[in-house]
C-alpha cells in the first residue's frame, strides 16, 4: 500500500518539533537563522532544510490569525520530477516516497523547473552539489517506522498512514467537523494527488500552500507532446522522401529534355 | 606548414581574449562550484547557461539539417557551398554545445551517464540528449569529406565516394534526429503548463520551437553568407539566399499565426494590449522576430538586396533567441518568484564561449578550402552537377 501523510492544520500548534526532529533524523546541518518578517525560521527551506513551519499572520472577520504550515516533498502521486528527470534518479517507490539517487543525478535542476510545489532543493554552495529533498523518512518506514516528523509531533498534527485510509480520515474529519473545517482536502487532487495531505480550519490562501497548483497529473504535460514523436518522424520522413523522389524526377525530366534539344 | 592558413586579425584577437575569459570562468567553476560562479538559486535554478549556451545555441545550429535539406532533397545542387559553411557551422555549434553544458550541469564528468548507463524515456531532457549526440555523428559524416580532401590517397577517394553515395541517407537521418530534438527543446517547459505567463503559455510549444528553428536555420546560413561574403570575398549567392529568406518567413508565419491563435483559443488575446512588462516584452519580440523579418522578405527589393536579406536574417535569430529567453525568464519569473540577473562570471561565459566558437569556426573555414570553394572549384562542381 502506498503510504502518506495527513497533516491536520488545525491540530498544530507551530512548535517546529517536526523541523527538528527532521535535521536529526537526516542528519542535516543547522542553518543561519534570519529575522523575517515572520516567525519562520530560516526563511525558506533549502538543501539543509527539508521540512519548514512557516508562519503567516493576517487578519479574519477582524481578527488576528497566525497559521503555521508544516511544508515539505508532497510526494506526488504522479511526480513532474521524476517525469522529467533526465537520469532516472528520481523514483516514485511502490511505498509513496518520491525518492533521489544521488549516484544518479547529474544536477541539470530540471525538476526545480518542473515542481509545483517548489519543492527540490540544490546544494549550491557545494563543489560536488546534490539535488536534496524530503524522503518521507522511506528507510524508517522500510523498517517499519513512521516518519521522524509525525513520530515526534506532540498534538498529533501529523498522521502517517495508508494514503486511502488518510483520504478516509481525513473525509470523517470533514464530515464531522462543522464549522471547524473549511471544506478541501489540498493534495487529494493538487497535481493529480499527492501522498501527503492537509486538511485546514481557515481558508488555504491564508496558509503557506500553493493554492494555484494545477489538478492535471503534470507528467501528461510533457508526454503529449513526446508521444507524437513518431508521428512527427512519419511525417517529416514521407514529406522529405515524397520531396526527394518529385526533385529526382524534375531533374530526369529537365536531362531528357537537355538530350531532347541537342538532338 | 602550408596547411597552417588561419591568420590573426585584431577581431580575432578580441574573440580569442573572450574565449581565455570563458576557459578561466570555467576552470573557476570547476574549483569552486555553481554557487560562487552563478546567481542560480532554488527559485532560479535554470540561468544564463542554460537559456543561451543550451537553448539558443542548438537551434544557431540548425542551419546544419536544413541546408542539407535544400542540398540534397530539393537537388539544389547551386547550395553545394552555402550547405558546406552551414554544415560546418552546425558540427561546431553543437560541439560547443555539449562542452558548454557540462560546466552548467552539477556533476559535469556525469554529462554521459544517462546514455551510457541510466536514461528515463519520459524525460524531454533525455530525448535531447540522445538526438544530439546521434546527430553529432550525422555531422561527422557530413563534414569529414572536407577534412579528408586534402589527402590525395586511394582509401580517402573511396571513402568519400561512399559517404557521397549515402549522403541523402545521413540527411534524412539528420533532419528526422534534428526535428526531434528541436522540438523536444520546446517540450520541456511545457512540464510547467500554466505556471507559464500566458503571453508565452502554447500548448504545442514544441512545434512552435521547430518551426523557429527551422527559420532560424535558413536564418543562420544567409547571416553566414553574409560574414562570409564579407570576410572572405566568396559570392553573395542573392537569389538562393532569398529563396532560404522566403522558406524562413513562411515558417515564422506559421508559428505567429498559430501562437496568436492559441492566444485567442486560450481566452488571452486581451493581455496583448494589457500594459504590464511582459506585455511590452512580448510585443518587441514579435515585431522584431516575426513582423519584421516577414514583412522585409515580402518586398522583392529587400530580397534582392544583401542588406535586407540579412537584416530579416537577424531578425529571425533575434527572435528566436527572445522566445527562448521569454520562456526561460520572462514566463516564469512570478510562477518561480524570483529575480534572477546572471553574474558577470555568467555573462563572461556565454559570451567568451561563443566568441571562442565563432574563432574556432574561422579555423574550420580558412584551414579547409573546399569549405569556401575557390572559383575553378566551383565551377567543376557546377559542370558535375549539370
Amino acid at each position: 500500500m502506498s503510504k502518506g501523510m495527513l497533516i491536520d492544520l488545525t491540530k498544530c500548534i507551530g512548535c517546529r518539533g517536526c523541523q527538528v526532529a527532521c535535521k536529526q533524523w537526516n542528519d542535516l546541518p543547522a542553518e543561519k537563522t534570519q529575522i523575517g518578517a515572520e516567525f519562520t525560521n530560516p526563511q525558506n527551506r533549502s538543501a539543509y532544510t527539508w521540512t519548514l513551519v512557516e508562519f503567516k499572520s493576517t487578519e479574519r472577520d477582524g481578527k488576528p490569525v497566525c497559521s503555521f504550515t508544516k511544508t515539505q516533498c508532497l510526494h506526488c502521486e504522479h511526480p513532474a520530477c521524476e517525469s522529467v528527470c533526465i537520469a532516472a534518479a528520481i523514483k516514485k517507490t511502490e511505498l509513496g516516497p518520491v525518492t533521489v539517487d544521488h549516484d544518479k543525478c547529474i544536477g541539470c535542476r530540471y525538476c526545480q523547473v518542473a515542481c509545483p510545489f517548489g519543492v527540490p532543493k540544490y546544494q549550491y554552495d557545494k563543489v560536488f552539489p546534490k539535488m536534496q529533498k524530503c524522503t518521507m523518512c522511506v528507510e524508517r518506514i522500510e523498517a517499519g517506522l513512521q516518519p521522524a516528523c509525525a513520530a515526534t509531533c506532540p498534538n498529533g498534527a501529523i498522521l502517517f498512514g495508508d494514503r486511502a485510509e488518510l483520504l478516509k480520515t481525513a473525509k470523517a474529519r470533514l464530515a464531522s467537523g462543522g464549522t471547524k473545517y473549511i471544506d478541501h482536502i489540498y493534495g487529494e487532487k493538487e497535481a493529480g494527488g499527492t501522498a501527503v495531505l492537509y486538511i485546514s480550519g481557515i481558508p488555504l490562501e491564508l496558509t503557506a500552500l500553493k493554492t494555484d497548483v494545477t489538478e492535471d497529473a503534470l507528467p501528461n504535460y510533457t508526454w503529449k507532446a513526446m508521444k507524437q514523436i513518431p508521428a512527427l518522424l512519419g511525417a517529416v520522413g514521407v514529406a522529405s522522401l515524397g520531396l526527394l523522389a518529385y526533385s529526382n524526377r524534375r531533374t530526369a525530366i529537365a536531362a531528357e529534355a537537355k538530350k531532347e534539344e541537342s538532338r | 606548414m602550408t596547411w597552417w592558413r588561419w591568420r590573426i586579425t585584431p577581431l580575432k584577437g578580441i574573440l580569442l581574449a573572450l574565449f581565455g575569459g570563458s576557459i578561466a570562468v570555467a576552470l573557476y567553476r570547476l574549483f569552486a562550484g555553481l554557487g560562487a560562479s552563478t546567481n542560480l538559486t532554488d527559485t532560479s535554478p535554470w540561468g544564463l547557461w542554460k537559456a543561451v549556451d543550451v537553448i539558443i545555441v542548438v537551434p544557431l545550429g540548425a542551419s546544419g539539417f536544413t541546408m542539407a535539406f535544400v542540398r540534397y532533397f530539393l537537388k539544389a545542387e547551386k547550395y553545394e557551398y552555402i550547405m558546406r559553411r552551414s554544415v560546418i557551422w552546425a558540427a561546431i555549434a553543437y560541439l560547443s554545445m555539449g562542452a558548454r553544458l557540462a560546466f552548467d550541469i552539477g556533476l559535469p564528468w556525469r554529462l554521459p551517464y544517462p546514455l551510457v548507463f541510466w536514461g528515463n524515456i519520459h524525460s524531454p531532457l533525455f530525448e535531447v540528449a540522445w538526438c544530439v549526440a546521434l546527430y553529432l555523428i550525422v555531422l561527422f559524416f557530413e563534414n569529414v569529406p572536407r577534412m579528408l580532401e586534402r589527402f590525395q590517397a586511394r582509401w580517402v577517394e573511396r571513402l568519400n565516394n561512399a559517404i557521397h553515395h549515402f549522403a541523402p541517407v545521413f540527411v534524412l537521418v539528420g533532419v528526422l534526429l534534428s526535428s526531434m530534438h528541436q522540438s523536444s527543446l520546446g517540450t520541456l517547459y511545457m512540464i510547467v503548463g500554466k505556471r507559464m505567463d500566458p503571453l508565452w503559455y502554447h500548448p504545442w510549444l514544441n512545434y512552435i520551437y521547430l518551426l523557429t528553428a527551422i527559420a532560424t536555420g535558413l536564418a543562420v546560413a544567409i547571416l553566414i553568407e553574409g560574414f562570409s561574403s564579407r570576410y572572405y570575398g566568396t559570392a553573395f549567392q542573392t537569389r538562393e539566399l532569398a529563396k532560404l529568406g522566403i522558406g524562413a518567413a513562411v515558417a515564422l508565419g506559421i508559428a505567429l499565426l498559430w501562437r496568436v491563435g492559441s492566444l485567442i483559443a486560450e481566452g488571452q488575446i486581451s493581455q496583448i494590449l494589457q500594459p504590464r512588462l511582459e506585455m511590452y516584452i512580448w510585443w518587441i519580440e514579435i515585431l522584431v522576430g516575426y513582423v519584421m523579418p516577414i514583412g522585409l522578405l515580402s518586398f522583392h527589393r529587400v530580397r534582392a538586396s544583401r542588406w535586407g536579406l540579412v537584416l530579416a536574417a537577424a531578425g529571425t535569430v533575434a527572435g528566436m533567441a527572445m522566445l527562448r529567453l521569454n520562456v526561460v525568464f520572462t514566463g516564469m519569473a512570478k510562477a518561480m518568484g524570483s529575480h534572477y540577473v546572471p553574474s558577470f562570471t555568467e555573462i563572461l561565459f556565454t559570451v567568451g564561449a561563443t566568441a571562442g566558437t565563432l574563432v574556432i569556426y574561422t579555423w574550420f573555414v580558412e584551414t579547409l578550402p573546399t569549405i569556401q570553394g575557390e572559383p575553378q572549384v566551383m565551377a567543376a562542381a557546377q559542370t558535375a552537377a549539370d
